[in-house]
C-alpha cells in the first residue's frame, strides 16, 4: 500500500511538472512582438534545391546556370564580389543536387578566382587553408562523393560569411546572402517556367524573406538601388498572387524580373 | 582613485573573460550537435547565439521548404539547466515541441508540409546563459 502511495505521488509530481511545462501558451502580445522583432535565419539554397528535387524531380540545372569561367572578369567592389560569391554558392548547391561534376568544378574555380580578389583589412579572403579546402572540394567532386560535397559547400559558405562578420563587414555578409537567395529563387522560377506545376509553385511565395532582405539593406544603408528594385519588383508580383499557387503568367513575370538580375549578378 | 580604477578594470577584464568562456562552451556544445546532425546525413545552418535569463524566451524566424525533413537542435552552456522549444507554423499552430528535462539540449524533428515562415521559440526553463541553435535539413 505504501509503495502504491509513493508511486502515485511520484507520478502526480511528474505529470504536474509536465503539465506546467505544457501550459506554455503564447500570448497575442508576444506573437506581435515576435513577428516584428525576431531575427531571421536565412535558409540555405541547398534546402531549396533539395525541396525542388522532391517536387519537380531531377532537373539539369546547368541549363540555367552560367558555368563558363572568365578569368579576366573584373568586379568594381567587394560588394559585387560578395554578391557573386552568394550566387556561385547557390549554383554549387544546385549542381551538386544534379550531380553535375564538370560544371561544379567550373563553378568552384570561379569561387576561387573571386576569393583571390577579396582583400579585407589587408588580408586576402583566399587564405592558404581556404585554398586547401577548395582543392579538397574539387577532389571530392571529381570522386563524386556527393553527400560530402554538399557538406563542404555548406562549410565553405559559412566560413566565408564568418570572415565577413569577423572583419565587421556586415554589408558584405548581407550582400552574400542576397546573392545566394536571388540565384536560388531565379533557378526555382526557371525550373517552374520549364516544368510548370501549379500545386508546387507555392514554394515561390517568399514575401517574408524579401521583406527581411529589404529591411536589412535599408538598416545597413547599402547603396544598391538595382538590388532594391529587383527585390521590390518580385515583391510586387507576389503581392498580387491570389491563393496559394502561382499562374504561368506570374512565373513569366518573375522570370523577366530575374533575367535583369542575372545581368547584374 | 587610481587603485579603484585598476580594480574596476581587472573586474571588467575577468567578466569579459568569463563571458567569452561561456560563449565558447555553448559554441562547443553546438559543434557537437552539428556532428550528430552530419552523421545522420543532415545539412545544417547555424543561428547566432542568444543570452536568456530563467523563464525568458528567444525566438528565431526560419523559412522552411516543403518536403524537407528538419531537425532543430538547441544547446546551451553549463549554467543552462533546462531548455525547451516549440516550433510554430505561420498560423501559430505548434508543429513540434520538446519539453523534456534534458538539460542544456533540445531536439525536435519534423517534416515540412507547407513552405513558409516558421517560428522557433526557445524557453530557458531553468538556469540562464547562452544558447545556440542549429537547423538541419535533408
Amino acid at each position: 500500500m505504501k509503495r502504491i502511495l509513493i508511486l502515485l505521488s511520484l507520478s502526480i509530481a511528474i505529470s504536474a511538472d509536465t503539465a506546467k511545462k505544457g501550459e506554455d501558451i503564447i500570448s497575442q502580445a508576444e506573437i506581435e512582438n515576435i513577428m516584428k522583432e525576431s531575427s531571421f535565419v536565412m535558409p540555405s539554397a541547398g534546402a531549396l534545391a533539395n525541396s525542388l528535387n522532391s517536387s519537380l524531380g531531377d532537373i539539369d540545372w546547368s541549363k540555367f546556370i552560367d558555368v563558363k569561367v572568365n578569368p579576366n572578369k573584373k568586379y568594381s567592389s567587394n560588394g559585387d564580389r560578395a554578391l557573386t560569391l552568394g550566387v556561385k554558392g547557390a549554383d554549387s548547391y544546385f549542381l551538386a543536387i544534379s550531380k553535375d561534376k564538370d560544371n561544379l568544378i567550373s563553378v568552384s574555380s570561379q569561387i576561387n578566382l573571386i576569393l583571390n580578389d577579396i582583400i579585407l583589412n589587408g588580408r586576402s579572403l583566399n587564405t592558404k587553408s581556404r585554398k586547401k579546402k577548395l582543392k579538397k572540394l574539387k577532389k571530392l567532386i571529381k570522386r563524386e562523393r556527393w553527400s560530402i560535397v554538399s557538406e563542404e559547400i555548406a562549410k565553405l559558405k559559412e566560413s566565408i560569411n564568418r570572415n565577413f562578420l569577423d572583419n565587421r563587414k556586415e554589408n558584405l555578409s548581407i550582400l552574400n546572402s542576397i546573392g545566394g537567395w536571388l540565384e536560388g529563387y531565379r533557378l526555382a522560377v526557371e525550373g517552374f517556367r520549364k516544368y510548370y506545376n501549379k500545386e508546387e509553385s507555392a514554394i515561390l511565395l517568399q514575401e517574408e524573406l524579401i521583406d527581411y532582405l529589404l529591411k536589412e539593406v535599408k538598416k545597413r544603408d547599402i547603396q544598391r538601388e538595382d538590388i532594391v528594385s529587383i527585390l521590390s519588383d518580385i515583391r510586387g508580383v507576389l503581392a498580387k498572387v491570389k491563393g496559394y499557387e502561382l499562374s504561368k503568367e506570374e512565373i513569366e513575370k518573375l522570370s523577366n524580373i530575374l533575367s535583369v538580375a542575372k545581368k547584374i549578378l | 582613485m587610481k587603485k579603484i580604477f585598476i580594480g574596476l578594470s581587472i573586474l571588467l577584464f575577468i567578466v569579459v573573460l568569463i563571458e567569452a568562456r561561456n560563449i565558447r562552451e555553448a559554441k562547443i556544445n553546438a559543434y557537437k550537435a552539428v556532428k550528430i546532425l552530419k552523421s545522420s546525413g543532415y545539412h545544417y545552418v547555424n543561428s547566432n547565439g542568444k543570452y536568456l535569463k530563467e523563464g525568458r524566451y528567444g525566438t528565431y524566424k526560419a523559412f522552411l521548404y516543403k518536403g524537407n525533413n528538419y531537425i532543430i537542435l538547441g544547446s546551451g552552456e553549463r549554467s543552462v539547466k533546462d531548455l525547451d522549444v516549440q516550433v510554430y507554423s505561420r498560423n501559430w499552430k505548434i508543429i513540434a515541441e520538446d519539453y523534456s528535462s534534458s538539460g542544456a539540449l533540445y531536439a525536435v524533428k519534423f517534416k515540412v508540409k507547407k513552405t513558409g515562415v516558421y517560428y522557433i521559440r526557445t524557453n530557458m526553463y531553468r538556469g540562464d546563459g547562452y544558447f545556440f541553435q542549429t537547423i538541419g535539413w535533408k
